[in-house]
């Protein structure tokens, strides 16, 4: 195990290929005997790098067997500082029609690096580095391209936290996704792709609230990087300034329900949206369902006479029928306008997350999509089909 | 740690989820298009949160050549790289990219609804202006 731990070590810092998502699976709350996300993860909102409680559940509760801690357990770091490493491969038969469908993929899908080091009690630094990368190779006759290693690096995550205790006030500012909605791992859940939450959006953000046993509160304000940062501080997507809040509500250790708002303005749109998420976890059943709905108002300028209003779900449940186990179905809806029902997009995915060991995750993922108005649509289908593999350091 | 039974409390939530899962499958909307075709409401709406991810047309990535993520750069991408042909929708690159017809279809991951792909060669029929 220590030749193996060592090599996965060597790979984590060598094997620079592609960076994901700040990878957060919020379908362990209340199923993991968890009842609040920054529990397992340093930041208040969960996502990223996982805490030593986040280590011994990964061990104990979420894998087979196996020791969840940094290296395997061979080496622990020194209090004040925390490390992280998570990689992922996979592979995918993507369909949506045309000349050059199905196309047949495998790439490195993300390579993150994370530290965390805490100064005192109350104050933190979180840095997070990864590389970007592609499904698709890149054409080499076409110019435009960023290919190589070092032009691909990206932070998607670096902050300074006050958090005097586990619970409590905190404060941070730096770069992170204001929290809001069910935070995914999967970025192209119509949840996160179509409310500022796509991949690499991450903003310039002040954060502050108060997180409890039963409830916790996010506010935020944030502002894209300015045009000068250069690439590897650079976010893609709206490049909007506004604030987020978020305000959630627990239940017996069993459910919550949260209520949500964003304003985003940008030289071409002001965007207000808003919504609700719940979770709901049977124990009986073993089954965690969870939810997340949002209207979305866009004003354009230019065309501001015609609002477009939006709206996007998901909702899903997932089993846990033994240790080491969970499966999902969910059903999502996009529609873009909607006073146009024919602009709609619904997709149907199923998940199997299988956790063999402490620090291992295969994951199986299929999505169905129609394009237009039910299933009668004359729009184009779209289905995919993903293999992964997840080793976490 | 879990709570084996489900207090009263939590059945308002159950219902809730119900509730949510309902209006999560609710179609809305007619079938007339109002929607202006200019190439403002276009680029917000459809081009840049379908276009504009980070391995593709992005700022950062501009795959082919094409930035998308923003809408006089967008234009003039598409303009001057002849992706767009002003008022001959059949000519336009673009509309064969979205189609699928004889190109690999575009977006690769999420196909855009007909009703998009008929409002942008709407707006590329009216002389496809920076509107």
């Amino acid at each position: 195990m220590r030749r193996f731990t060592l090599c996965a070590l060597a790979a984590a810092f060598t094997l620079i290929a592609l960076d994901r998502r700040a990878a957060a699976y919020p379908q362990f709350q209340f199923s993991s005997g968890t009842n609040r996300c920054s529990q397992c993860h340093y930041s208040p909102a969960g996502g990223g790098l996982i805490t030593s409680w986040g280590r011994d559940e990964a061990g104990d509760t979420v894998s087979l067997g196996g020791d969840g801690a940094f290296l395997h357990g061979l080496w622990a770091p020194p209090s004040w500082l925390a490390l992280g490493a998570d990689i992922r491969l996979a592979a995918l038969r993507n369909d949506v029609g045309g000349p050059e469908s199905p196309e047949y993929a495998a790439f490195p899908m993300q390579s993150d690096l994370y530290a965390r080091l805490l100064f005192g009690d109350q104050v933190s630094l979180y840095l997070e580095g990864g590389a970007r990368g592609d499904v698709r190779p890149a054409d080499p006759s076409i110019v435009g391209r960023i290919d190589t290693i070092s032009d691909r690096f990206i932070s998607r995550e670096h902050y300074l936290m006050w958090r005097p205790s586990a619970t409590g006030i905190y404060l941070r500012a730096g770069r992170f996704f204001a929290p809001y909605g069910l935070r995914f791992v999967e970025h192209t859940f119509y949840v996160r792709r179509y409310t500022g939450y796509d991949l690499y959006d991450e903003t310039y953000t002040l954060s502050g609230g108060y997180v409890g046993d039963d409830w916790e509160l996010h506010a935020s304000a944030f502002t894209p990087p300015p045009t000068s940062f250069p690439n590897p501080l650079q976010s893609v997507g709206l490049r909007e300034s506004g604030g987020a809040l978020y305000l959630e509500k627990r239940f017996a250790g069993m459910a919550s329900v949260a209520l949500q708002g964003r304003v985003g303005t940008s030289s071409e749109a002001a965007r207000y949206q808003g919504g609700a998420v719940g979770k709901l976890w049977l124990e009986p059943a073993r089954v965690l369902f969870l939810g997340e709905a949002d209207f979305i108002r866009q004003l354009i300028n230019g065309a501001a006479s015609y609002p477009e209003n939006q709206f996007v779900s998901y909702l899903g449940a997932t089993f846990f029928p033994v240790r080491g186990l969970m499966a999902g179905i969910a059903y999502e809806r996009y529609q873009e306008d909607l006073s146009l029902a024919t602009t709609a997009r619904s997709g149907f995915d199923a998940e199997v997350n299988f956790f063999p060991w402490a620090h291992f995750e295969l994951v199986l993922f299929g999505q169905y999509q129609i394009i237009g108005s039910g299933a009668a649509s004359q729009g184009p289908k779209a289905s995919l089909f993903m293999v992964q593999l997840h080793y976490y350091l | 740690m879990h709570n084996p039974s489900m207090p009263p409390r939590c059945m308002g939530l159950v219902a809730a989820m119900a509730a949510l899962g309902a209006l999560a499958g609710a179609g809305c909307g007619g079938t007339v298009d109002d929607r202006p075709p200019k190439w403002s409401f276009i680029a917000a709406t459809i081009v840049e949160p379908s276009c504009a991810t980070v391995s593709c047309h992005s700022a950062i990535s501009q795959r082919g050549g094409v930035d998308l993520h923003a809408r006089e750069i967008g234009y003039y991408t598409l303009v001057n790289g002849f992706y767009v042909i002003p008022s001959l929708p059949d000519q336009s690159a673009v509309v064969s990219l979205m189609n699928a017809d004889g190109a690999r279809r575009m977006p690769p991951d999420v196909p855009l609804p007909e009703a998009d792909i008929a409002l942008i060669e709407t707006w590329i029929t009216g002389g496809a202006l920076n509107n």
